[in-house]
């Protein structure tokens, strides 16, 4: 719980760091994009710290693949067999 | 905003250290467990068809030599699928930053200090990347500068040290292995070696002083860092023994701790552990640094500073979670990984380069 306190400070102070001087020149663009993403690393990490499981983000990324994977693999074995 | 300059030196010493990265930790297991004993003559060929690749890279960069990678991504195929494409290779580098934070804390964690949670690792790397990304690529480039030397400095006393063990008959048989299994090995190996280099597109030649010297450079980085990762598999192979050799989830450390000079000189593997942890902060760098460069290309952001620690919190966050134990790491870097790295640091640069020679997008000669 010491941990999650710590992050969401810690992100609090980057965000006070930051955005004082994207609002200075009117870059609410960045502003947009600075905050979403400092969202997501701030309840990547508090989930990390109370050891909630999150799925890894490469099991999408190696379901797209494993069709191409499974040709690769007969090839390689079609080699072999020679 | 000054234009910040690397000299060709400084971007050579960047390609050696860069394509050496994490190859030299886990590369030499990788390999071995498909090919055995061969595995050094397939990284030997691995590093001659590097060169075609990095020929690849350096024609592309030469189509658009005032852009930066994501900047020609856009003006080569148009806004709308430069966008797109951009925005997978964001979340590609950020994924691969954050594998690489997790190399270094599951290296940590398993070999020097078991008990200290792998995250204290990755926060004190994190930090380290996050501020030299802050302070740009011309510091980032100095320190590679300073961290060369002891580099070669370490390589050459590793390498010096364990040669008193060879036993020459670890490598015979030669040539048992299958030509198919080769193949495959020999993509495995470029996957990690040459295929990455596709990020030093970020800073060349765009950000390059001498354009001519920096493509050898290229060439010459490249081609020391093949030597570097072709000598530890050899030593790996000879000292170690192949079966040995792929059973070690980091067989480099597992041939630093036989160093052994006359019952004096032991256990001197933390110091060789620099070795990597220098090439592993390079790579990391150049990854994280490519991804918050594309990131603000994506959106458009002139000033990519403030997203500098929101990307470094959520890389650090994602190598915790990426790999739930190092046997899904394996798998995922000797079967995943290499289709992945072909795919968009292989065949987009050439669709790329296609693509812009039909659309005749050449350098202004003058």
């Amino acid at each position: 719980m010491l941990t999650v306190i710590c992050i969401i400070v810690a992100s609090i102070i980057i965000a006070f760091i930051f955005i004082p001087s994207l609002l200075k020149i009117k870059d609410t663009k960045t502003i947009v994009i600075f905050s979403l993403l400092l969202l997501i690393g701030a309840l990547l990490n508090s989930l990390n710290a109370l050891n909630i499981h999150v799925p890894s983000p490469l099991i999408p990324l190696v379901m797209i693949l494993s069709p191409l994977k499974k040709i690769l693999d007969s090839w390689r074995e079609g080699g072999t067999r020679k | 905003m000054n234009k910040e300059m690397i000299s060709s030196r400084q971007f050579t010493i960047i390609t050696l250290l860069c394509s050496i990265g994490t190859a030299i930790l886990i590369i030499p297991a990788s390999i071995t467990n498909d090919v055995q004993q061969d595995a050094w003559i397939v990284a030997s060929i691995g590093v001659i068809f590097s060169l075609l690749i990095i020929k690849l890279f350096i024609t592309l960069g030469k189509r658009t030599p005032s852009f930066t990678f994501p900047q020609a991504i856009e003006k080569i195929v148009g806004k709308f699928f430069g966008k797109a494409i951009n925005l997978c290779f964001t979340m590609l580098m950020l994924l691969s930053a954050g594998e690489l934070l997790y190399f270094i804390g599951i290296f940590m964690k398993t070999e020097i200090m078991p008990e200290t949670p792998s995250m204290s690792f990755v926060l004190l790397f994190g930090i380290i990347v996050m501020y030299a990304a802050y302070l740009g690529i011309e510091v980032f480039a100095r320190s590679a500068e300073i961290l060369f030397p002891v580099f070669a400095f370490i390589f050459i006393v590793f390498v010096l040290c364990i040669s008193p063990q060879i036993d020459i008959g670890n490598v015979q048989p030669i040539l048992e292995a299958s030509p198919s299994s080769m193949v495959f090995s020999t993509i495995r190996f470029m996957s990690l070696f040459s295929f990455p280099l596709v990020i030093l597109l970020i800073v060349f030649p765009s950000n390059v002083d001498v354009q001519e010297s920096a493509t050898k450079g290229f060439y010459i980085g490249a081609m020391i860092g093949g030597v570097v990762l072709v000598t530890v598999i050899l030593l790996s192979i000879l000292v170690l023994g192949p079966t040995l050799t792929s059973s070690r989830t980091f067989p480099s450390y597992a041939l630093a701790q036989r160093i052994s000079i006359g019952d004096f000189l032991q256990r001197i593997e933390v110091i060789m552990a620099a070795m990597w942890i220098t090439t592993i902060y390079i790579r990391m760098f150049m990854y994280f640094y490519a991804s918050v460069i594309s990131m603000a290309q994506v959106f458009n952001i002139a000033n990519h500073r403030p997203l500098i620690i929101p990307l470094g919190m959520i890389s650090m966050g994602l190598s915790q979670v990426i790999h739930p134990t190092i046997i899904e790491s394996n798998l995922y870097n000797q079967e995943y990984w290499p289709i992945l790295a072909t795919i968009f640091m292989v065949l987009l640069p050439l669709m790329l380069l296609i693509i812009a020679m039909l659309r005749h997008i050449k350098a202004p000669s003058n």
